[in-house]
């Protein structure tokens, strides 16, 4: 498994495929961070607007991809569609939808953006000093634990392996 | 027809307990005699077979037990009680929830409702379609007024005693009825809409210092006081009796349309006559936004009868009724109705009506200075006159106006086009505004426009329709839209959607995503407003801006919530205010302040605002409130607070925002 240096990204990997699953994942970090007092609550920055949006991962995608990558998201996930019982969640997520689809359906913002993303976002970065330190915390904490699982798990099966 | 006789307990006058409006007519025992025994001998055998219950029990509950909000609602859950069946559904049978609590178990399918300033209507999903209701005389649009008379009130969905419409409009006129409540609802009386309402035939008292006008209906040659709150709910109870009498179970849920120019305070009035009426607000739509979501279906359906291309389609949709106008911008494709922007004001065929009377009579202020009776039945007359000729003259070139208004006072006038705009010359320039703004805020040119929608009662007049035609650069409008029709119906299409209704045909797929028609921001960098979240952002939205202390050792801030359009925080409507206090001692503009607007999926504003620079332990906690939180007078405490405080707790804008 590929841990990522850059933390950002590897949060967007758990929103990528704009599942359920992927989203509920996303929405528990997004909130850790805004729960925290010190955080300002409005950086809580994601990462790869592509994968947000579930898009090719290149500057040649065309502004009407954007747009019905964006409408479709919405359809899914837009507070007004959702049950009452996921509405905090299906808010935070198309708040992040909603940020992705403005900076890349707006030519001069997507030109900076995919300029950023060629560099490895160090400039976006710096701006968002403090909300990635949370993100590191979080990471940190969920990292250990899928080790101690992943070891857990090896125990067990080397286990099995010397019952067969 | 059971309304016919149903508002028996409104009869009364509030003043006797048996009225509904009386606080010790709503008691469980009106409602429950039989099955409170019932209940507890139940429960306590339960107890004392197997302890401590865990199970569910089935047991009859009538509406009225559903009906919590308010004692105002249960005229017609009593009604129910009598005249209707009860029903069954799940009461948890723990001490814990209460019966109150109960879900009910019919398919609770939120209504639309459309209050218009002159006519309302109601419509909800039948499960194939939008359906709008008549009421007992046929009709779908219904006056909006409420009658007071001795010791009765009724309202214009059953349309009272009158038989005949002529009938009904002069006792509308006669300073017995409300009528207008929602140019009135939520403002203040330094509100210009506020002192042009004093031209109406019922009483309205203004002080001119920024709080709530008095409001009286005239009954047995007294002026009986009331709010533009209580009226709208006596309205809407008729509404929800209609409603209910139609689909044969109690309504609960509701979406409601309401003008782009109306603030959040408004919106909390409007909310604030649902609970009384017992009816829970799942959401208020901007009149055009409900038009935008009927058109996003339209635009569907051609796509499944595969006449629609799927490509996005713009459309300007432009409505003017007779209180508000207001314009939208949407973009639409596959269902999705995104609003690119949004403005409005408040004139409409009010101000028209208004303005020709003054043309007519010229002498129409000194002459209705006082409200006589005398007075009060002449300027009805005339009243009925003006609207009678302007709707002639959306399909006449000349109109003429012959009336008597006794007294010696006669006109007799003829008045065509020309001469009817010249006189309403600043209403047109109005729209005219509107319509260009909402291009720009959209940043689209009027050829980019696909469909130009018009609706509302006003949409009528010719020179509206050419006027916003002209602006869009196109010849004909939208045609498959009831102008009166498209806005009840799409709050009741929106109802269906929030409810969790879904049609297996598709045609409820939709969704209209809607953005603020207002800028959102405090007060900073002295009386300059600084706007958080600005116009036209998509909600749910969440904005940050940072500011810094403006004096030396500043330990206190004062964060004072705007809405509007004005560059002045006093040209905007003040939603609350509040204090950041213990900020750590600092040079000025060293301490950062971050505040931060939220408006969730309901629609509701929340800003949190705290000290984010220096950190530490020494740093107060961040402050959440819930906006609005002003009640009443919005008009002199902003004066208040900068007479008390003066610059001393003021915060300027940081020059490094957060924002990109």
């Amino acid at each position: 498994m590929n841990t990522c240096t850059i933390p950002m990204a590897r949060c967007a990997g758990g929103i990528n495929t704009a599942t359920a699953v992927g989203r509920s994942r996303s929405h528990v970090k997004v909130m850790a961070a805004v729960a925290d007092r010190a955080s300002s609550f409005c950086s809580v920055k994601s990462s790869d607007y592509y994968k947000v949006l579930s898009l090719e991962h290149s500057p040649a995608v065309g502004a009407e991809e954007i747009k019905r990558a964006y409408r479709r998201l919405a359809l899914q996930c837009h507070p007004d569609v959702c049950p009452p019982s996921r509405r905090a969640e299906s808010t935070e997520f198309f708040l992040e939808v909603r940020r992705a689809y403005e900076t890349l359906s707006d030519p001069a913002q997507k030109l900076r953006y995919d300029a950023e993303l060629r560099t490895g976002g160090a400039a976006r970065r710096s701006r968002d000093e403090f909300a990635r330190d949370v993100w590191e915390a979080q990471l940190s904490v969920l990292r250990a634990r899928s080790e101690r699982r992943q070891r857990a798990s090896r125990v067990g099966r080397r286990h099995g392996m010397a019952h067969a | 027809m059971h309304l016919v006789t149903l508002p028996f307990p409104l009869l009364l006058p509030p003043s006797t307990p048996l009225s509904p409006l009386h606080p010790t007519f709503y008691s469980r025992e009106h409602c429950l005699p039989k099955l409170l025994p019932v209940l507890i001998s139940t429960r306590k055998k339960r107890q004392q077979q197997q302890g401590p219950p865990k199970s569910h029990l089935l047991v009859p509950v009538t509406p009225s037990q559903l009906a919590d909000s308010c004692w105002l609602s249960v005229s017609f859950a009593t009604f129910y009680w009598m005249a209707a069946e009860p029903f069954y559904t799940v009461a948890s049978d723990s001490e814990t929830t209460g019966e109150d609590k109960s879900q009910p178990s019919f398919p609770d399918v939120a209504i639309g409702i459309d209050i218009g300033t002159s006519k309302c209507s109601v419509a909800v999903w039948n499960g194939h379609h939008v359906e709008l209701l008549k009421n007992t005389r046929n009709q779908k649009g219904m006056r909006s007024y409420v009658m007071f008379k001795d010791d009765t009130l009724s309202a214009g969905v059953t349309g009272g005693a009158a038989k005949e419409n002529a009938h009904e409009e002069r006792d509308v006129l006669s300073g017995s009825a409300i009528f207008n409540m929602k140019r009135l609802i939520g403002r203040m009386d330094t509100d210009e809409v506020v002192q042009a309402s004093k031209a109406l035939p019922f009483l309205v008292q203004t002080l001119g210092i920024g709080v709530r006008p008095f409001i009286a209906a005239l009954v047995n040659n007294m002026w009986r006081s009331t709010t533009p709150e209580e009226v709208l709910a006596i309205f809407l109870l008729e509404l929800k009796a209609l409603a209910e009498m139609h689909l044969k179970h109690p309504v609960r849920n509701a979406v409601l349309t309401i003008p782009v120019a109306f603030s959040r305070f408004q919106q909390t009035r409007i909310e604030r006559a649902c609970a009384m009426a017992g009816l829970h607000v799942l959401r208020l739509m901007p009149e055009p936004t409900a038009v935008a979501l009927l058109y996003a279906q339209h635009q569907q359906q051609l796509m499944h009868d595969n006449m629609g291309s799927g490509i996005e389609k713009i459309a300007l949709i432009f409505n003017m009724g007779a209180g508000y106008c207001d314009a939208a911008v949407a973009a639409t494709a596959g269902g999705v109705s995104q609003i690119r922007a949004l403005s409005g004001c408040s004139v409409g065929g009010e101000d028209i009506l208004q303005n020709i009377m003054r043309h007519l009579v010229p002498n129409f202020d000194s002459l209705y200075a006082g409200q006589t009776m005398d007075r009060i039945k002449s300027m009805g007359l005339l009243r009925i006159a003006t609207q009678d000729a302007i709707h002639k003259l959306a399909s006449q070139d000349s109109v003429e106006i012959n009336v008597d208004l006794g007294d010696g006072q006669k006109v007799s006038k003829v008045l065509d086009h020309s001469e009817f705009e010249q006189v309403n010359r600043v209403i047109f320039e109005k729209v005219e505004k509107i319509i260009n703004q909402c291009l720009a805020d959209a940043k689209l040119v009027p050829e980019d426009i696909n469909d130009v929608i018009l609706v509302g009662g006003c949409s009528r007049i010719p020179r509206i329709r050419s006027l916003v035609l002209g602006l869009c650069k196109t010849e004909v409008s939208y045609k498959n839209i009831d102008a009166l029709e498209a806005a009840v119906s799409g709050a009741a299409l929106e109802g269906a959607i929030a409810s969790g209704v879904t049609d297996p045909e598709g045609s409820l797929d939709l969704l209209t995503i809607q953005a603020t028609p207002m800028n959102l921001g405090i007060r900073a960098d002295g009386d300059n407003f600084a706007a958080i979240i600005p116009r036209n952002t998509t909600v749910p939205a969440r904005r940050e801006m940072l500011f810094m202390t403006t004096h030396d050792n500043q330990t206190e801030a004062l964060i004072s919530v705007y809405e509007g359009e004005g560059e002045r925080a006093e040209e905007n409507h003040l939603l609350g205010y509040f204090k950041i206090t213990g900020i750590p001692p600092a040079p000025k503009g060293t301490v950062e302040i971050s505040v931060c607007m939220d408006i969730d999926a309901s629609n509701v504003l929340r800003v949190f605002a705290g000290v984010v620079k220096p950190q530490g332990q020494g740093v107060p906690p961040f402050i959440e409130v819930r906006m609005p939180t002003l009640d009443d007078g919005h008009g002199w405490c902003g004066q208040a607070l900068a007479k008390m405080y003066g610059s001393k707790l003021d915060l300027a804008v940081h020059p490094k925002k957060l924002q990109p």
